[in-house]
């Protein structure tokens, strides 16, 4: 809807782009990490935590929460103002406005204290994980790429013992259909449904899954956002890094 | 000035595309002898237009539209003429029109009726002197080009109003597998 009022108000004056996440010249030029990204011309005018992260607080964010209609009512005036300013050969002004959006693209670069419960009730926190691998999956009961990430999770929780730590940290679920899928699955990972400050503390998880590996030390080795095909071999490589 | 507050505001927008025109307008009317005659004129007109396009740029909308106003009043006192007395005695009757049509709007039109009122000092002294003739000129302007201007940016900005020839790509990164 938004594309086709664009294109009606700037007729022939604009075009409309999709670039893949990760195969986008554009966002790596910026350092963009996840999904969804725009950029008027060569501008970073929104990052994906503009359109909304699990957690979220009402208002917190420019364009979020994107179900409120409100806000997708400013990103189009912004959206137009944008446009309206490079036509008329003010790119520097969108630049110089949209700044502060191109350095918000930093990544978690330890692994964040965690402070939860996991759904057996037993305390989940950072300093259990301490000298191990660490591998965290943010996952939804409502995403079919989850479910399969998370059996092959139980596997890899297997090959590997003690040496690693998975925790599978649910968000945006029903707790009932948490518990239903987690008994569907492998019950040996560490289970535990991830509270908005869990969320915000590993930058702002923004869509599902998104996957972080730590090593021991807890730094970050590798983050992987979305389900690609090759998620679980890129996974797998930085593992075996990891615990050589 | 008398301010009655009206519950409806119009929705203000971004006028860069009214200012870039009016920017093209005053740069092809800065020719001699009018550059030179009415150079204090065309200064207060451009200054105008650049405090605009900041207050523009900075979103604060209704700051702009008064100074764009202020601007295409500059600009219409550029090739105003002089009235002789009908066109005088029409200036006193449209003057009167305008302002039951602000009095009769639902709408927060109180910048309009800024220019209104000034118009109304330039044609009416208190001390019942006569208006010179660049105050009835002015009067004329303000009926004939900032209150048109005013309501025509109450309405969406129109593409043909932008220089034609650029174009922009929008890009979005999205998700490749859903």
């Amino acid at each position: 809807m938004l594309v086709q009022e664009i294109a009606a108000k700037y007729p022939g004056r604009v075009t409309f782009v999709s670039e893949n996440f990760g195969a986008s010249r554009l966002a790596d030029r910026y350092g963009v990490k996840g999904y969804p990204a725009v950029f008027v011309d060569d501008v970073l005018v929104a990052v994906p935590r503009d359109f909304g992260y699990f957690g979220e607080v009402e208002g917190t964010g420019r364009y979020a929460p994107w179900r409120n209609a409100e806000n997708q009512a400013k990103f189009k005036a912004d959206l137009i103002r944008m446009i309206d300013l490079i036509l008329v050969g003010k790119k520097d002004v969108v630049s110089l406005e949209h700044a502060a959006t191109a350095a918000s693209t930093s990544e978690v670069t330890t692994l964040p204290n965690l402070k939860l419960t996991d759904l057996r009730g037993h305390p989940l926190t950072g300093n259990q994980l301490n000298g191990r691998v660490v591998l965290v999956e943010f996952w939804a009961t409502w995403c079919p790429p989850c479910r399969s990430t998370l059996q092959w999770l139980g596997d890899l929780q297997h090959q590997y013992g003690d040496k690693l730590a998975v925790v599978a940290l649910a968000v945006e679920s029903p707790e009932d259909q948490i518990r239903s899928t987690v008994n569907s699955l492998s019950p040996d990972l560490r289970w535990a449904i991830a509270d908005a400050p869990t969320a915000a503390a590993f930058g702002d998880i923004t869509s599902v899954p998104t996957m972080f590996l730590f090593d021991k030390t807890r730094k970050t080795a590798k983050i992987l956002y979305g389900a690609p095909p090759d998620l679980h071999a890129q996974a797998e490589k930085t593992l075996a890094s990891l615990l050589k | 000035m008398k301010l009655e507050r009206k519950p409806v505001a119009f929705q203000l927008r971004s006028l860069l595309p009214e200012l870039r025109t009016l920017q093209q307008k005053t740069n092809a009317a800065f020719q001699p002898p009018k550059s030179i005659d009415l150079h204090s004129r065309f200064i207060a007109l451009n200054s105008q237009i650049k405090l605009a396009e900041e207050l523009d740029a900075s979103r604060f909308y209704a700051g702009a539209l008064y100074a764009y106003l202020e601007a295409a009043r500059h600009y219409g006192m550029l090739d105003a003429p002089a009235l002789d007395a009908a066109a005088q005695a029409k200036v006193k009757n449209d003057l009167a029109a305008a302002t039951i049509r602000i009095g009769a709007s639902s709408s927060d039109d109180s910048i309009a009726q800024l220019f209104l009122e000034r118009a109304a000092s330039y044609t009416t002294h208190p001390d019942g002197s006569p208006p010179s003739a660049d105050e009835w000129r002015g009067a004329r302007v303000i009926l004939d080009q900032v209150l048109p201007s005013y309501y025509a940016a109450q309405k969406p900005a129109t593409p043909s109003a932008m220089p034609s020839g650029k174009t922009i790509d929008i890009t979005l990164v999205r998700w490749p597998y859903t």
